[in-house]
């Protein structure tokens, strides 16, 4: 498949707002996940808030969209030129063909939370709250396209921690349809109480930092994030990677534990991989979901044992930035991008000794390496599965 | 894009709860007196069925439907669920837990609560491990996932089930969104006929704003007026044989979709 071209993208997450602070965290290894870093959740837990103020550039007339998703989507819109190089775009081939597809699970439930706690004596929202637009999945698609004034096709997907993986194949397929010339993606969660006290009710938060694939590891930590991309039908000017391929599938198994042998993870692997026409040698790094927890982790080195030859560098990010669940999919997707464009492959954070229940090396260190192919993995609740294929540009 | 779509479609609201009951109800002025029992799907074991979510039991039974009557495998089919609030119960719920003096969730509750409970019961219940998308788009949801389902089945070369379905807000939500009555229909789409009688189907992205396409009995009006899934009405009259074979609905401000259903 030769699929679409990535001609711009941006991060911010606890690791840094956008890609020239990201890159110092990870080649000094230093961690964004703070100690009770949130104070409206208060959990002993590790948890990653993006490590600016979400005020900067939001204004009075953006009061119809306030929520802490759409604040964070702002920030991130706005780093690394991103929004000049989406201006571009729809000055090129006009704002109806140019498409929105946003990966998210939190959407801007911290806000409808926020007017829970302030429901007037009678039960009802109060006033400031009142935001039809704001209090459902789809929030933040509708704000980013009301930002960047797109008209084309918009939705959005929610499949959980697959959700912002799953919006890179979608935008491929609109763009193999004709249906656009262009697609903005993103990957937005922002920190909530929803999500943070609903992973402790299944006791998969960690106490400590999180340590995927470490014998020690003991769930997971969350984080924030926006993540955002350009792709493109047409080779642009400066591309930044290409999307070769993706895989999609379904575990059939449980609604919060993955299939015990890694089936749908392997599955999504094998056709991420036959669609991008890869050999499992010809990958040069994985961006593994990793979360921390016992059952992700050992399930996922099954996965790569049974799909990938011995020696591939693979390692989870989560240790930098959290588990940034809705976003995850395509902060690991740019991160895998980035492996490939700086030439820097990230080791594991706090990983020492590998649990035995992991049955695939995972790189520890940072590894400089010429990466010509990068695949990320992301799984979510309800079983579903997606793993895309990036390659580099030229 | 041209595709095709399957002749019967999956449907579940108060008054109709089957494709059959639904063409002899559009023969009718008024709508259907009966009110029909919330279903429990047959996919899922009894206990787990009873206790699953409104909004996951008629989409699994429209799913159920559309696959049955169309005789096709529930397992091999890739699948978009689409809706606009999924679950308003559990996010009431939620909020309102969080709210208080103590914040515990019920597990249970918590992992309901991701917007693809639908899909992931579905693939559980049907043995199902295709790729299967869980969408929001308010107010164009089902006009998303219709366009979704198509680029699939296109692009992939595969049949799509596209299941669109919403609940009603409880209060304080309903202020902020406008679903009064449950809703849920599931269509099949494939690039190629299935068997002879799947309708041939055009449908094409415009730029324009339009207004939405209105059934034709004043009692599906109202319903579509207060489910957005339910969108999907006059499509679901045009399989009948009852409705226009030319629709168009909005898919944002200035953008629709086009539909021309062939005889």
């Amino acid at each position: 498949m030769a699929g679409a071209w990535i001609s711009a993208y941006t991060v911010s997450c606890a690791a840094g707002v956008g890609l020239g602070a990201i890159r110092q965290s990870i080649a000094s290894r230093t961690t964004g996940l703070r100690h009770r870093g949130w104070p409206p959740a208060d959990i002993d837990t590790w948890l990653g808030p993006v490590p600016s103020p979400l005020s900067a550039g939001w204004t009075d007339a953006l009061a119809p969209w306030d929520s802490r998703n759409n604040r964070l989507a702002w920030l991130g819109l706005h780093q690394d030129g991103f929004r000049e190089q989406v201006d571009a775009v729809v000055e090129a081939v006009g704002a109806a063909r140019v498409g929105l597809l946003v990966g998210t699970s939190t959407s801007s439930i911290g806000r409808t939370e926020e007017a829970y706690a302030a429901l007037t004596p009678d039960g009802r929202f109060a006033t400031p709250f009142i935001q039809p637009t704001v209090h459902n999945p789809h929030s933040s698609g509708a704000f980013l396209a009301h930002a960047l004034g797109l008209q084309g096709p918009r939705m959005t997907i929610s499949t959980a921690c697959s959700s912002s993986a799953k919006v890179l194949a979608s935008a491929d397929r609109w763009l193999r349809c004709g249906v656009v010339d262009a697609v903005v993606v993103a990957g937005v969660d922002s920190l909530c109480r929803s999500t943070i006290y609903g992973f402790e009710s299944l006791q998969l938060v960690s106490r400590n930092l999180c340590r995927p694939f470490d014998a020690r590891r003991d769930g997971l930590n969350i984080g924030e994030a926006a993540a955002l991309a350009l792709l493109v039908r047409d080779p642009p000017d400066k591309p930044r990677a290409r999307l070769l391929g993706y895989g999609e599938s379904c575990d059939a198994y449980h609604m919060s534990s993955p299939h015990p042998e890694g089936l749908g993870a392997r599955r999504a692997m094998e056709q991420a991989l036959h669609r991008a026409g890869v050999a499992p040698s010809g990958v040069g790094y994985v961006n593994l979901h990793g979360t921390g927890t016992r059952a992700n982790d050992a399930v996922e080195s099954l996965a790569l044992a049974a799909v990938l030859p011995p020696g591939i560098p693979a390692s989870s990010t989560k240790g930098w930035t959290g588990h940034t669940l809705g976003a995850a999919g395509l902060v690991e997707a740019i991160f895998a991008m980035e492996a490939i464009n700086t030439g820097l492959l990230p080791g594991n954070l706090n990983l020492d000794t590998a649990g035995d229940d992991i049955g695939y090396a995972v790189l520890g260190d940072n590894l400089p390496a010429r990466v010509d192919v990068a695949v990320s993995n992301s799984f979510g609740f309800g079983g579903n599965n997606c793993v895309v294929v990036l390659g580099r540009a030229s | 894009m041209e595709l095709f779509i399957a002749p019967g479609a999956g449907i579940w609201c108060r008054s109709v709860s089957c494709w059959d009951d639904f063409r002899v109800a559009l023969r009718e002025e008024s709508e259907p007196a009966s009110r029909c029992p919330e279903p429990v799907p047959a996919l899922l074991p009894e206990r787990e069925g009873r206790r699953a979510p409104l909004h996951v039991r008629i989409a699994l039974e429209a799913a159920t439907q559309a696959c049955g009557i169309n005789q096709l495998p529930m397992t091999d089919v890739v699948t978009v669920f689409a809706s606009s609030m999924g679950d308003s119960q559990i996010t009431d719920y939620m909020c309102r837990t969080l709210a208080g003096p103590a914040p515990m969730l019920s597990p249970t509750r918590f992992h309901n609560s991701v917007h693809n409970a639908a899909s992931g019961y579905w693939s559980i219940g049907a043995g199902n491990q295709q790729a299967s998308i869980a969408i929001a788009a308010p107010p164009c949801t089902f006009t998303a996932g219709l366009l979704e389902a198509a680029s699939l089945a296109i692009t992939e070369a595969t049949t799509v089930l596209l299941v669109s379905y919403d609940v009603p807000a409880p209060p304080p939500l309903d202020a902020v969104c406008g679903n009064r009555q449950p809703f849920a229909a599931a269509f099949l789409v494939a690039p190629a006929p299935v068997t002879p009688q799947w309708r041939r189907l055009h449908l094409e992205c415009r730029q324009a704003a339009v207004e939405w396409p209105e059934p034709g009995r004043a009692w599906l009006r109202e319903l579509a007026a207060q489910n957005e899934c339910a969108r999907a009405l006059p499509l679901l009259e045009a399989l009948a044989g009852s409705g226009a074979g030319r629709l168009r609905w909005p898919l944002a401000e200035a953008a629709a979709l086009d539909l021309r259903l062939d005889l």
